[in-house]
């Protein structure tokens, strides 16, 4: 079972980050960077089969390609940003982390705008 | 009665779908942006069937497609803009510098005098003359030798002194400049940057003895 691994490492992390933070503050900063991406890579692999059933369901019913892939990348645009924020928030830089939601933000949108874009052109040719 | 069923699979499977996207989600504010991008999808799918009754089968991916790909376009052309503006101030901020290093270099080499700084203006905006200059202001520095050899001829002269102290450390007027030797400088420059005589100003920085 992977999640007692991930729950021993992030604990053992915990405990060093508590240990560190009074003498070496940076120190713990790091160690909650590797942290986070140690865990993600544990968890990434899985993530990975799941995207692909997740695929393999899409290609068995009647739905287009692009409607899948385009909230799969919306998906995984709001994890990035989510943890970078995360990460700028923990070595206390609030400023740095709004921006980074606010470029994830930007980002879904522009994802978002042909969907809409083509939405209304579909309801305006459908209205007669 | 098919095109009814396969329309109702679509339907519960995309839904399924997304309640498993839902899972997946962060629990950050982008959660809403998501809901409502999730929405217009669901949309889509339930008006894709009387799409194919209006339009013979078209596909809506397509227009999807052609959206995203028009705005990776613009995106583009923008980059490319702002790098050739880039450029432009670059090459125009370099030929500046050059065209600043010729002309100290003419003004102390050939005519012998001291050059503080020089001041040029450059068309930029009309394409067919870019980069001729449309004027030049030239500051020069008092020679020190100049200036202590004078100051030791005219030691009585206070009352010179005492009027011309309100110019000192500023940059001087034209009519200050020595005059023939600014005349020759405002006649070399004109004619060999062909640039009119009005257009170039000569100043003297006055030093503080």
């Amino acid at each position: 079972m992977e999640i007692f691994q991930i729950v021993a490492i992030a604990i053992v992390a915990t405990v060093l980050s508590v240990l560190i933070k009074h003498q070496k503050p940076e120190i713990g900063i790091y160690i909650s960077l590797v942290t986070g991406i140690v865990v993600f890579i544990f968890v990434v692999a899985k993530l990975q089969s799941v995207i692909e059933i997740l695929n393999q369901l899409a290609n068995k019913i009647n739905i287009d390609d692009i409607y899948l892939s385009t909230i799969l990348k919306i998906v995984g645009i709001a994890y990035i940003a989510e943890f970078g924020a995360q990460v700028c928030k923990d070595a206390g830089e609030g400023v740095i982390a709004s921006k980074i939601e606010f470029a994830g933000k930007v980002l879904i949108m522009v994802m978002a705008v042909p969907i809409l874009v083509s939405l209304m052109d579909l309801i305006i040719n459908m209205v007669p | 009665m098919e095109l009814f069923r396969e329309w109702i699979v679509t339907i519960i499977s995309i839904i399924i779908f997304v309640t498993f996207i839902e899972i997946l989600l962060p629990n950050s504010n982008h959660r809403r942006y998501i809901s409502v991008i999730i929405g217009l999808l669901i949309m889509f799918v339930i008006l894709k069937p009387l799409l194919g009754f209006v339009k013979d089968g078209a596909s809506l991916g397509e227009g999807i497609l052609a959206a995203s790909n028009q705005m990776e376009q613009q995106t583009l052309q923008n980059r490319v803009q702002q790098q050739q503006f880039s450029n432009n101030d670059m090459v125009l901020e370099l030929y500046k510098q050059e065209l600043k290093k010729q002309m100290s270099g003419r003004l102390e080499k050939q005519l012998g005098v001291l050059v503080h700084d020089i001041e040029l203006d450059i068309e930029d905006k009309d394409q067919e003359s870019f980069g001729s200059i449309k004027g030049i202001y030239i500051v020069l520095r008092e020679d020190e030798d100049t200036v202590n050899n004078s100051s030791s001829g005219i030691q009585e002269i206070n009352v010179n002194v005492t009027i011309s102290s309100k110019n000192n450390n500023n940059i001087a007027d034209e009519s200050i400049m020595i005059g023939s030797r600014g005349e020759a400088i405002i006649d070399d420059f004109s004619s060999f940057y062909q640039v009119s005589r009005d257009n170039i100003s000569v100043a003297i920085l006055k030093s503080k003895n």
